[in-house]
């Protein structure tokens, strides 16, 4: 069942200086994601991406301004048309920069935020609360001020401060971009956790090829304002002629999975290390006395 | 790190405790009777009244002083010029060449530069003692419409954030070769415009990070919006509001009816 | 005084507060020309370190010399001539009207004659590839530009010493690439360049020597190819080497190097590995 539905999607924010040509980020989106699923979007910085996430919730065009055509689906609410702040309820999303999310003075509060406007009743919130800190593994924290934490931790409040509004779909855009890579395991065990334990539609936008590997059903590269292409990661990562026009990298084995068939004749086709590892393992254990 | 920019101090003292309305009030009674008297000793009074509230709620030294070092150049400055451009009554005590300098004017002077300090102080001991969020609350419950609250506890949120950003950006134009301190005043100001426009462009990309951030909360979806912490008023809240209430009352009739507290250095006329 | 070429760090310790120091007795050389990655968590010190070489921050104890001056008493506006520092936001120092006026900001303040200024920012405009945009404002640009803006304008100075703190953050494969193709371009023609970066993959395919930053100690410090091998202060430090690398490394026992650090150098390994595998297959 599909849970989004984007049609024809063309969209041009509003010129930057006066005068100006409004020029179109996005130019004819197709994309259908289903429940339960685990989309990532990749495409090189500028592609639309963040636009794109912003439609589905309404961001764009209700807020954004700027001209829109076709349609856009969200769990059956047209987001040209319904409020912001009721798609919200439906679609949570995390953004890049976890120094501009959170503006509560405790995580209590930050999570509570939400739910608080959405008008629940203070016994439900309270547990929405201690449930999102925990899936973050943030619950000590509870007290404590998003000031003084960390980049990857930071990011984990703003997760739990979208689980906390129960969303049906949740958007993670570059979740990981500005953290050190202790940050970025953090986030993505709890991404990690999320899918195994909740089977929400996850939608994650990310630069990261190894771990779009690692978790995705599907890939879609958005270049050049349209869906290039929208399959399982394998095949996605199979084409490099795309990849290689939209100045993208696939994982580091995947690369290597290539270069050994170009090379050697193989026919290998992982993408993960653990895949790459069993793969070699085996033909370096098999021998080669049949070729 | 930047815990000095970060106005809130935890604690549980009665201060703490007293539910924010009580405090506004508290705090609105003292800055209206801070307004309403020009005695030097009532002023005195109510500044070491704030200090003493302030000292109960164990507030650090360094944010009491960080008040003191922003309000008494100005205090100091208030003084001086009062007693130079007023000629007040009462017996003359110096003389520095065509100003005449009596205790009235002294007092006078005084009372005014004090009134500084003191509004300045009672506003601090809310803002030492309060978190934001609980303010925001506390002005809501009064009738404060919810987004400007919201607006209030964010801006107070991002002051340590704002002066980090602002130290990070003078760094990184000083790392090229950026001088702050050649040439006169003006020269000096327009030097810090590689300082000022970066952290103006910051300011607005989070302001609309911000406000997506917002937005994608759900912030305006429901007329009837809840709390997880709500406000209780405590016995003890409401036997406080009677006490402010009566109190500047009495003290407002004693100002109008008798003249209490009007001259600079009797209580009484 | 110390007048040798280099960067020469004697037991530099710092705190920013009374309490754990940020920087716990560093001692480093850095000769002239180098290629340097500084990898590490956020708050292993790795900024603060960085920090010490162009005087933004004065050793609490220990001593700084920067090609023969001591940052202690050396003002930040001299040392920026010697060494160039890029900071990880550019829209952190990116506020003029035009890309040409902000890649001559630096130049200017130096106090060189204005042909001279001309003369290095259209010199920075051409090696960076904004030629196109110099009469932009940089803050409409995308951020893959403002990020070759904010290099150009530190390169305008030309300083001896480049030293980039996450340059490739945020960008796109191809435009990280483009990127760090000029940085070992800049390389060759004789700059030092050092690196603090989280992208293993990107260290290992430009940086020939390496630094891991822990807890204000360096952990471990020699040509990246020997670092990434030291599995024990890797995991301490929790970082790890670059995919193909830990592949090399898991497949040791059939034969593969441990310290390969690229796509090409694993495949070269693995047809050597095979050809040896089959000769001595044949061989009776």
């Amino acid at each position: 069942m599909a849970v989004i539905e984007i049609e024809r999607l063309h969209y041009a924010y509003p010129p930057l200086l006066p005068g100006a040509e409004p020029s179109e980020v996005l130019r004819g989106v197709d994309l259908v994601v289903e429940r339960g699923e685990f989309l990532s979007i990749m495409g090189p910085t500028g592609a639309g991406k963040t636009t794109l996430c912003l439609s589905m919730n309404g961001i764009v065009p209700q807020s954004t301004g700027g001209i829109i055509r076709g349609r856009v689906n969200v769990l059956g609410y047209d987001t040209r048309s319904t409020p912001v702040a009721e798609l919200a309820a439906h679609v949570g999303i995390v953004y890049q920069d976890p120094e501009s999310q959170l503006f509560c003075t405790t995580l209590e509060d930050e999570v509570a935020f939400g739910p608080e406007n959405l008008g629940l009743d203070p016994q439900e919130i309270a547990e929405r609360v201690a449930w999102a800190l925990d899936v973050v593994g943030m619950s000590n924290y509870r007290l404590r001020s998003s000031a003084q934490l960390s980049g990857g931790q930071k990011q984990r409040v703003a997760i739990a401060a979208s689980l906390a509004m129960l969303p049906e779909v949740l958007i993670l855009d570059e979740p990981t971009a500005g953290l050190d890579p202790l940050g970025q395991l953090e986030v993505f065990s709890v991404i990690g956790r999320l899918c195994r334990e909740r089977r929400m539609t996850i939608i994650m936008v990310s630069q990261d090829a190894e771990r779009v590997a690692q978790f995705s059903d599907r890939v879609a590269v958005l270049w050049q304002g349209v869906i290039a292409a929208h399959d399982a990661p394998l095949r996605v990562f199979e084409d490099t002629r795309l990849l290689q026009e939209a100045g993208l990298a696939p994982p580091q084995v995947s690369e290597l999975a290539h270069a050994l068939n170009a090379r050697l004749g193989t026919a290998h086709h992982f993408i993960l290390l653990d895949e790459a590892e069993r793969a070699l393992r085996s033909e370096l254990g098999r021998g080669w006395s049949a070729s | 790190m930047s815990t000095m920019y970060d106005l809130y101090q935890p604690g549980s003292s009665w201060l703490h405790r007293m539910d924010p309305r009580a405090k506004l009030l508290l705090v609105a009674a003292g800055c209206a009777l801070a307004l309403l008297f020009s005695n030097v000793w009532i002023m005195l009074g109510l500044l070491l009244w704030a200090h003493l509230s302030l000292w109960s709620a164990r507030t650090a030294g360094e944010r009491i002083t960080m008040v003191w070092k922003a309000t008494l150049p100005t205090m100091i400055l208030i003084w001086v010029f009062w007693v130079a451009l007023y000629r007040g009554q009462g017996p003359v005590i110096c003389s520095l060449g065509p100003m005449d300098v009596t205790p009235y004017d002294l007092a006078q002077g005084g009372a005014a530069a004090l009134r500084i300090g003191a509004l300045a102080f009672i506003v601090m001991s809310c803002l030492f003692t309060t978190d934001q969020a609980t303010l925001v609350r506390g002005l809501v419950a009064l009738g404060l419409p919810y987004e400007w609250g919201l607006t209030l506890a964010i801006a107070l949120r991002y002051l340590p954030t704002m002066a980090g950003i602002f130290r990070m950006i003078s760094e990184a134009q000083q790392a090229r070769a950026l001088d702050l301190t050649r040439g006169n005043l003006i020269q000096r100001a327009r030097a810090h415009l590689p300082i000022i426009v970066p952290m103006l462009i910051t300011a607005l990309r989070t302001a609309e990070n911000l406000s997506r951030a917002l937005e994608s909360r759900a912030l305006g979806a429901s007329r009837r919006r809840t709390y997880l912490r709500g406000l209780r008023f405590r016995p003890a809240d409401l036997a406080w509001t009677i006490g402010i209430i009566a109190t500047t009352v009495l003290l407002f009739w004693a100002r109008f009816a008798l003249g209490f507290g009007v001259h600079p250095l009797r209580p009484w006329p | 005084m110390n007048t040798r070429l280099g960067i020469h760090i004697e037991e530099l310790t710092f705190h920013y507060d009374e309490e754990i120091p940020a920087l716990n007795g560093v001692t480093l050389e850095i000769p002239d020309n180098a290629y340097l990655a500084i990898v590490g968590q956020n708050g292993s010190g790795k900024t603060t370190l960085v920090k010490h070489m162009n005087g933004l921050l004065k050793p609490t104890t220990g001593r700084v010399w920067v090609y023969g001056q001591d940052t202690r008493t050396t003002p930040v506006g001299q040392l920026a001539k010697i060494v160039g520092y890029v900071f990880q936001n550019p829209d952190h120092q990116i506020f003029c009207a035009t890309t040409r006026e902000e890649i001559s900001f630096g130049p200017r303040n130096l106090g060189l004659d204005a042909a001279t200024v001309r003369a290095r920012t259209e010199e920075a405009l051409e090696l960076f590839g904004l030629t196109p945009y110099a009469e932009t404002p940089p803050a409409v640009l995308g951020f893959g530009l403002r990020r070759k803006v904010s290099v150009a304008s530190v390169y305008a100075m030309r300083p001896r010493v480049l030293i980039l703190d996450e340059p490739t953050m945020g960008l796109d494969w191809r435009s990280a690439c483009e990127l760090m193709r000029l940085l070992d371009e800049l390389h060759h023609q004789g700059h030092t360049i050092i690196l603090v970066s989280h992208d293993m993959r990107i260290v290992a395919e430009h940086a020939p020597e390496m630094l891991v930053m822990h807890e204000g100690r360096i952990l471990a410090q020699g040509p990246t190819r020997e670092v990434f091998q030291r599995a024990e202060d890797l995991d301490r430090a929790q970082i790890a080497p670059p995919q193909i690398t830990q592949l090399g490394q898991r497949l040791s026992p059939w034969g593969l190097p441990r310290d390969l650090l690229t796509v090409g150098e694993f495949v070269e390994a693995y047809e050597r590995l095979r050809i040896d595998r089959s000769r001595s297959e044949i061989a009776p």
